[in-house]
């Protein structure tokens, strides 16, 4: 326990005790409504996000980048209602434009640089109103879930189903997309644009590979995400290795063992 | 839940956490130690650092980025640097926004005392400023790249916009170098004022050695002034300012930096325009550079050592001698880098074909 002698580790552990529920909570959503690449789609969105920001001159770039994630997420959601292409084409295109757009502005000058630290992120310099701001967006979270999950899992299996039941299928995704935006973008800076969506959805894939209902689902997926996330944190002081990258790597670790277990459980 | 389940997750979070467990358990011990743990943020302020504390009693510096070659510009702070962050009471940066890492670290040390020691230097305006004045005329990319336009706290404060980025590499300009020995110098007798003589001691005798390689650097002045030349390394600028020879063009290159076709069209009208033949690059851009500009202009591109490393990492430069590269365990100081400036000079002349 000698990391626990240091402030930046308290505040790190505090932080990934938030974040991973929250994660492994959310990670279910977006699997069961094959969300997975639109959440990523998100994550790369954050750098035109940022590059506004600084073409904007804020003196800080979480506003824009959250706004400009709103929008995005909305506007993705519009186009994947109206469109006759596939949603994986239209998720493909914005994130794509969004990654573009934003290395086109931010690497003007050979400054690049500046910003590749979003890349990978950075738990160990979390500050308390940071974490304080973490829990606010975890009880937002568990709100939807108490209130909306049936609703939004009746739309996940059939939308017209949904509709003919009286579920507002438009609300409940758009506000499911804000969720995934806000949460994306306020996490992204600690656990970076490369390794948000692993995060997400190894939690969720591991506990879906042995579980038979949803109580299962969402227990082991939210007890997977935190094991990675404690593991990984302490794994990454004492081996002297970015935090991030290793909480995915025990997530993975997780997904492997569950998925070669999977024929234990089957009835 | 069937038992079985139950049964399997337990097995394999007690098997994580076991083996967590191990790895702590045979992992590195906290270093305890007794006396002035001095840190500095990178290779040049561990230089000035190495060779002021040089003999004294319980005082041990240490720096962040050992392993990184290069600036640090996006460098991250990984557990081990947050640690010997927290038990450190020195901390020596170079300033000038060249550790962006430590924005928001820094308030979480409170008891750390950090030293920038470039404080009162008049930096230069940095080539990401210069991109933002497109259509001005060409002369406008010299004064950006070449005038100290700037003191640091003015630049400090209009920067919260990032409408300004400064040119931080003041170690390759041998007055810059003076005054953050200086700096070091003061940070080392006000932190242990018991060994003042000692460092006061040490700081002369590097004074007298960066004092004699600033005249090898005004004597060949002489003969390169008036000269004009395109670097591809925010540094070289102040380099080439001691020299009297005019940068027409930066392009500061790094591990994350693609040439814009606009700006490589950009530069070799400006060569050309200027009868420019000669680029210098840092070792391990020579080759980008000279792909994409050497055969367009007939000419030369060359390397030259920015001083941001141990030469063993990526700042070698062919025909060294090995004489002069300290071995490992060996003592480091301000020594190194006097050799190091010395060979750019060397390098400078010979392609210039000056003696």
């Amino acid at each position: 326990m000698e990391f626990l002698s240091y402030g930046f580790m308290r505040n790190a552990l505090l932080a990934i005790c938030i974040i991973t529920p929250l994660f492994g909570i959310l990670g279910t959503m977006i699997v069961n409504n094959r969300m997975a690449f639109f959440s990523d789609a998100l994550g790369h969105s954050a750098l035109t996000g940022m590059a506004i920001g600084v073409l904007l001159g804020f003196a800080g770039t979480d506003l824009p980048m959250l706004l400009f994630a709103l929008l995005f997420a909305l506007l993705l959601n519009h186009m994947k209602r109206k469109s006759s292409a596939s949603t994986d084409t239209i998720i493909s295109v914005f994130s794509s434009l969004g990654t573009a757009v934003g290395l086109v502005v931010l690497s003007r000058g050979g400054n690049f640089s500046k910003y590749s630290a979003l890349l990978v992120g950075d738990i160990l310099s979390i500050t308390v109103k940071e974490i304080l701001c973490l829990v606010g967006v975890l009880t937002l979270t568990l709100l939807f879930w108490l209130f909306c999950f049936n609703k939004l899992h009746a739309c996940s299996v059939n939308k017209s189903l949904a509709k003919s039941k009286g579920i507002p299928v438009r609300l409940i995704e758009d506000l499911f997309a804000i969720l995934i935006a806000i949460i994306v973008m306020l996490s992204i800076k600690w656990v970076g644009i490369l390794i948000i969506n692993a995060l997400l959805i190894l939690p969720a894939a591991a506990a879906a590979n042995i579980s038979s209902n949803m109580r299962e689902y969402h227990l082991f997926s939210v007890i997977l995400s935190v094991a990675s996330g404690l593991i990984g944190l302490v794994l990454s002081y004492y081996l002297n290795a970015a935090a991030g990258p290793t909480i995915v790597i025990v997530a993975a670790v997780f997904f492997g063992a569950t998925f070669f277990a999977r024929p234990l459980f089957r009835t | 839940m069937g038992k079985k389940k139950a049964l399997f997750m337990v097995c394999l979070l007690a098997v994580a956490f076991g083996l967590t467990a191990l790895v702590a358990l045979f992992a590195e011990k906290k270093e305890e130690s007794e006396g002035i743990l001095c840190v500095t943020s990178f290779y040049p302020v561990q230089l000035l650092a190495e060779s002021v504390a040089e003999g004294a009693d319980g005082v041990t510096v240490r720096n962040l980025t050992e392993n990184h070659s290069g600036c640090i510009h996006d460098y991250t702070l990984t557990t081990q640097d947050m640690r010997l962050l927290s038990e450190a009471e020195l901390f020596l940066i170079n300033g000038g926004d060249m550790e962006l890492f430590l924005e928001k670290a820094a308030s979480e040390y409170t008891d750390l005392t950090i030293v920038d020691t470039s404080e009162g230097f008049v930096f230069l305006e940095g080539v990401g400023h210069a991109h933002e004045h497109d259509g001005e005329e060409e002369e406008g990319h010299s004064e950006e790249c070449t005038n100290p336009t700037h003191h640091h706290e003015e630049v400090s404060d209009a920067h919260e916009g990032h409408s300004h980025v400064l040119n931080a590499h003041l170690w390759m300009e041998i007055d810059g170098y003076l005054l953050q020995l200086q700096r070091v110098e003061e940070a080392f007798v006000k932190a242990d004022p018991a060994q003042a003589e000692l460092y006061r001691n040490n700081a002369r005798i590097c004074r007298e050695e960066l004092a004699a390689l600033k005249e090898m650097y005004a004597a060949a002045k002489k003969v390169l002034a008036g000269r004009e030349t395109v670097v591809f390394h925010e540094g070289f600028v102040y380099l080439f300012n001691m020299l009297g020879v005019e940068t027409v063009h930066c392009l500061a290159m790094d591990a994350d930096t693609q040439i814009a076709a606009g700006e490589a069209a950009e530069i070799i009208e400006e060569c050309r325009l200027h009868g420019i033949t000669v680029l210098f690059a840092e070792e391990e851009y020579v080759e980008t550079v000279t792909d994409t500009f050497a055969g367009e202009l007939g000419g030369m591109v060359v390397s030259l050592d920015p001083v941001t490393g141990t030469e063993s990492s990526g700042n070698t430069t062919a025909g060294d001698e090995a004489s002069e590269h300290p071995q490992a365990g060996e003592k480091i100081g301000v020594a190194q880098y006097c050799a190091r400036m010395r060979r750019n000079l060397e390098k400078i002349l010979e392609v210039y074909g000056v003696q």
